[in-house]
């Protein structure tokens, strides 16, 4: 593409960023958002402000406002809008409204977590009061044998004919189990869409043939992850990772503009049985026996969580990925600042460069004051 | 299938035009009341947790 010929060629139009393009500012690198190709591309900061002029001036008036060395730059980003597809030149900005950014869901709770350790927890009502909030997606984690597939057949048995759609499992790995027992469990119960085998021999992947072929294989593909990893309890949650950043969209975009992408409309049983926004938060809402989880989901306490805006918490304020990551406020950087970024958060928005979370100053101190929290639950509440 | 299922559906669920080249095996649906649920199996559309693999 010849830059040049191009932008002379419409230097009398405005430059429209599409309305599914959203441009989201960072400290050191910026992204846009593509909603609809559900992907995110990073330039530098620098080129950030040119999004405001492009609303206010036309091209050629644009050009004109940069030294004749800047315009070589610009060329070179604009080749990089137009190779994208993220802009096009347009006569009136206004035929091409804003998406509205408004967020709502047809339920009370969206997605529920039931941890699972050493004891047994009384399913069918747990999943009797989740179908009454209307809750879509429900995870179960087990860290010990307890909960054993024959467990979790049962589970995805009660879920039938509720509002929940979807189940994921993770759970540890029986050696009495083959591949096929585990495949099996999956293509017998089409609400499992997730199965995580944790503790095994090796780490690898089962694929769920479902008998499709060719394109149609992509559209019902599900594999069984199987790793070696041992998961003990809900401190191995919180991890943000490059990869763990969602793929964009417009629901999740809107939804992370106003709320927290992991608390909002979640519920959680921890391990004993206790009630809260996430497990591994120190706040408990009682035991699921004693309460009913539509009461404390309508308690104005339980929903405070929900609002933890990625804008209003430090260092993620200025991160350009903030609308795609789902955040943790359970291990936080300064556990004892509410709006301090996630501890397991290994990106660093000021040298934009993601490196093992583990390895930043006073991280090793922070996550041992989470673990002595972990051994000596009065600590956590 | 039972003859109570909407005309759309028994179109869909009974022919044999979804078995070709590319399907080998049927599958079967259950219908709760949740009718939809089966037939367009939804995903969330964001980790429900982010536990460390």
């Amino acid at each position: 593409m010849d830059m040049k010929k191009v932008l002379a060629d419409s230097l009398g139009k405005h430059v429209l960023l599409f309305t599914d393009c959203v441009p989201v500012e960072g400290h050191t690198a910026s992204a846009i958002y593509d909603l609809t190709r559900g992907r995110i591309s990073t330039f530098p900061s620098e080129y950030f402000p040119l999004f405001k002029l492009f609303r206010t001036h036309r091209l050629g008036e644009l050009l004109d406002t940069f030294s004749e060395d800047d315009r070589a730059n610009l060329h070179d980003f604009f080749g990089f809008l137009l190779g994208n597809e993220y802009v096009a030149f347009v006569d009136d900005l206004a035929a091409f409204p804003e998406i509205p950014s408004a967020w709502d869901a047809p339920c009370s709770i969206e997605n529920a977590i039931i941890d699972v350790n050493t004891q047994r927890h009384d399913y069918r009502k747990i999943v009797s009061e989740l179908d009454a909030l209307g809750c879509e997606h429900l995870q179960v984690r087990s860290y010990s044998p307890v909960f054993t597939v024959s467990d979790l057949v049962d589970l995805a048995r009660l879920c039938r004919g509720t509002s929940i759609q979807t189940l994921q499992a993770v759970i540890p790995h029986d050696p009495m189990n083959s591949d096929d027992d585990y495949v099996s469990v999956v293509t017998s119960n089409r609400i499992l869409v997730g199965l995580v085998v944790h503790s095994a021999s090796q780490d690898r992947r089962i694929r769920v043939d479902y008998g499709a072929r060719g394109t149609s294989a992509k559209l019902v593909a599900m594999e069984i992850e199987m790793t070696t990893k041992k998961l003990e309890s809900d401190l191995d949650c919180g991890s943000i990772t490059k990869k763990q950043l969602l793929r964009p969209s417009t629901p999740t975009f809107n939804e992370l503009h106003h709320f927290n992408g992991c608390l909002n409309r979640k519920i959680s049983i921890d391990e004993n049985g206790q009630v809260r926004n996430c497990p591994a938060m120190g706040r408990s809402f009682g035991h699921y026996q004693s309460v009913t989880l539509s009461d404390i989901v309508a308690g104005p306490s339980f929903q405070n969580a929900w609002r933890a805006r990625k804008d209003e918490i430090k260092v993620c304020q200025d991160c350009q990925y903030r609308y795609a990551c789902t955040d943790c406020r359970a291990f936080l950087e300064d556990p004892d600042s509410e709006d301090s970024k996630p501890l397991k958060c290994g990106y660093d928005p000021y040298t934009d460069s993601w490196t093992d979370w583990r390895g930043r100053p006073g991280a090793a101190a922070t996550w041992e004051t989470y673990r002595k929290r972990r051994l000596l639950p009065i600590l956590k509440g | 299938m039972t003859e109570r299922l909407p005309l759309g559906y028994r179109r869909i669920l009974v022919s044999d035009d979804i078995l070709d080249d590319e399907a080998t095996k049927r599958l079967t649906f259950e219908h709760s009341k949740y009718r939809h649920v089966s037939t367009n199996v939804r995903r969330p559309l964001k980790p429900i947790s982010k536990v460390e693999l």
